[in-house]
């Protein structure tokens, strides 16, 4: 995607929640590159500074930031350490998540809040944090939620994820709502199968229609997507060029939820 | 309303939940006058609780009905996030576990199988400004209704949603004329004629929960009046 002046995205301000690997690793490594100023906001502190050195020179201002997204006080750290270290909030990518992968009747309360928190209510929790401090910047601003296809289509095992993940959707259409007399835009990316590091243990799962060599016939396009191919996405719906996008969920899924039959 | 024959919901047990908030008593005494059987005890407290007093009682579990809470209106930077994870937890949290307790007699009794109803809002496919919440919650339990419905349809389970419009006795959205971001009062999407009452709701939840509906599955039906069909060209 050739990204030139008229997206507007130089030294741009973003935070990039669970950037240290995969999709969200993806995303902060397309905005650095098209001149986006990033804060990687990861709980692995190796991860991150990996992406970090990673991207140093690229001639673009990285920085990293171990964020715990389940922790109030670890988000107002991050946000405090971006306004001091940027200057300002831009965009913010709600990305850090976890799997729930258990059969609905063996779901404790235990698990399903341990999904519920780090997928819905730190996602609500990030957008409110950062999106106070754009509203105070009065400039407008940026949030994009990774979602999943698995928030329309359902996946047998994935209850709370599903749960999570739909959830997600419905706060980004509230928040969309709300923020748009602040110029705050936000949308929502929903992923197919993608290749990932962490998706490598699910290629070890036997179970339903969720082992590679089953679904891949199913998806349209009939193959997985790569990281950078929903992060390119990311990266558009924060550019001016979709200024009059907001409040959508865009399943990036090579056509998957399209698709009525296995 | 027809209530005999495959419309009958006579001898069936049903659990009702919140019945001290209008879904869950209007549900309640509808589901009564169709001749279900509710438990007598108190099913607020535990859903495990509640299922085996069902079947102390009669033996049996045969319906579910799920109901939310509707709260009052903030704006999203003004919530807490523990005041969003409450609400979350009480609107999609527990109604999960509530679905999962009912599920959990429904697949061992003889002969297996059950309805679960889930009721929720249009407000789980458009977003509602000062709900953040609810709406969040709303959306997730359309889904869940569509993965337990997958899941436990091999035992005879079927789940539903059913998606309420704009009340007259229910929520505080009882007025059409609503506050705009800049201070101006502007009109809800709304019109008189659009607005449901839950006794409206409470005959199509009989009408789901009823083998006259045996092919409904996994789906969220909107009892809305055309609400969310209304691109509100006027």
């Amino acid at each position: 995607m050739d990204i030139g002046n008229d997206y507007k995205l130089k030294r741009k301000v973003a935070i990039v929640t669970g950037s240290g690997c995969g999709i969200g690793k993806a995303i902060a490594i397309s905005m650095i590159k098209k001149g986006i100023e990033v804060c990687i906001a990861e709980i692995e502190e190796h991860l991150g500074q990996d992406v970090k050195r990673l991207m140093n020179s690229s001639g673009t201002r990285v920085e990293f930031f171990q964020t715990d997204v389940s922790d109030e006080n670890s988000v107002n750290d991050c946000c405090d350490f971006v306004k001091k270290q940027f200057g300002r909030v831009d965009i913010l990518v709600n990305n850090a998540g976890n799997r729930g992968l258990l059969p609905s009747k063996d779901i404790s309360p235990k698990f399903w809040e341990s999904v519920l928190e780090v997928n819905l209510i730190s996602t609500f929790r990030c957008s409110r944090i950062f999106g106070i401090e754009m509203i105070r910047q009065g400039n407008g601003g940026n949030i994009v939620n990774v979602s999943s296809i698995a928030s329309l289509s359902t996946f047998p095992m994935r209850t709370s994820y599903i749960a999570a993940k739909a959830g997600i959707n419905g706060l980004t259409k509230t928040l969309a709502l709300e923020w748009a007399s602040y110029g705050i835009r936000v949308n929502a990316v929903a992923p197919g199968m993608t290749r990932t590091e962490r998706g490598k243990d699910m290629e070890k799962l036997t179970f339903g229609s969720l082992r590679e060599d089953l679904y891949t016939p199913r998806i349209p396009l009939g193959r997985r997507a790569s990281s950078e191919e929903i992060a390119d996405v990311v990266t558009f719906l924060v550019s001016e060029k979709s200024s009059y996008v907001t409040g959508q969920i865009w399943f990036v899924d090579g056509g998957w939820t399209t698709r009525g039959t296995l | 309303m027809i209530t005999s024959g495959k419309f009958s919901l006579k001898n069936k047990v049903a659990i009702v939940l919140r019945v001290e908030e209008q879904y869950g008593k209007a549900i309640a005494s509808a589901f009564s006058e169709a001749g279900a059987l509710l438990p007598k005890k108190d099913n607020s407290s535990n859903p495990r609780d509640a299922v085996l007093n069902a079947i102390s009682e009669y033996g049996n579990l045969d319906i579910l009905v799920t109901t939310p809470v509707y709260g009052k209106s903030e704006p999203a930077e003004s919530i807490s996030t523990d005041q969003f994870k409450k609400n979350v937890d009480l609107n999609l949290g527990q109604i999960f576990f509530w679905c999962q307790a009912a599920a959990e007699q429904m697949s061992i009794q003889k002969p297996t199988g059950g309805t679960i109803i889930n009721v929720s809002s249009v407000s789980g496919v458009v977003g509602l400004p000062g709900q953040a919440a609810f709406c969040s919650s709303m959306a997730g339990v359309n889904a869940i209704t569509k993965t337990l419905a997958t899941e436990w349809q091999e035992c005879g389970i079927r789940v539903i949603g059913l998606g309420a419009g704009f009340g007259k006795d229910f929520s505080e959205l009882t007025t059409l004329e609503i506050l705009l971001p800049d201070g101006r009062l502007g009109h809800r999407r709304l019109r008189e004629n659009v607005l449901i009452n839950t006794n409206e709701l409470a005959q199509i939840a009989i009408f789901l929960a009823s083998d006259a509906a045996k092919i409904i599955n996994g789906t969220t039906v909107y009892a809305d009046a055309g609400w969310l069909a209304d691109g509100y060209w006027e």
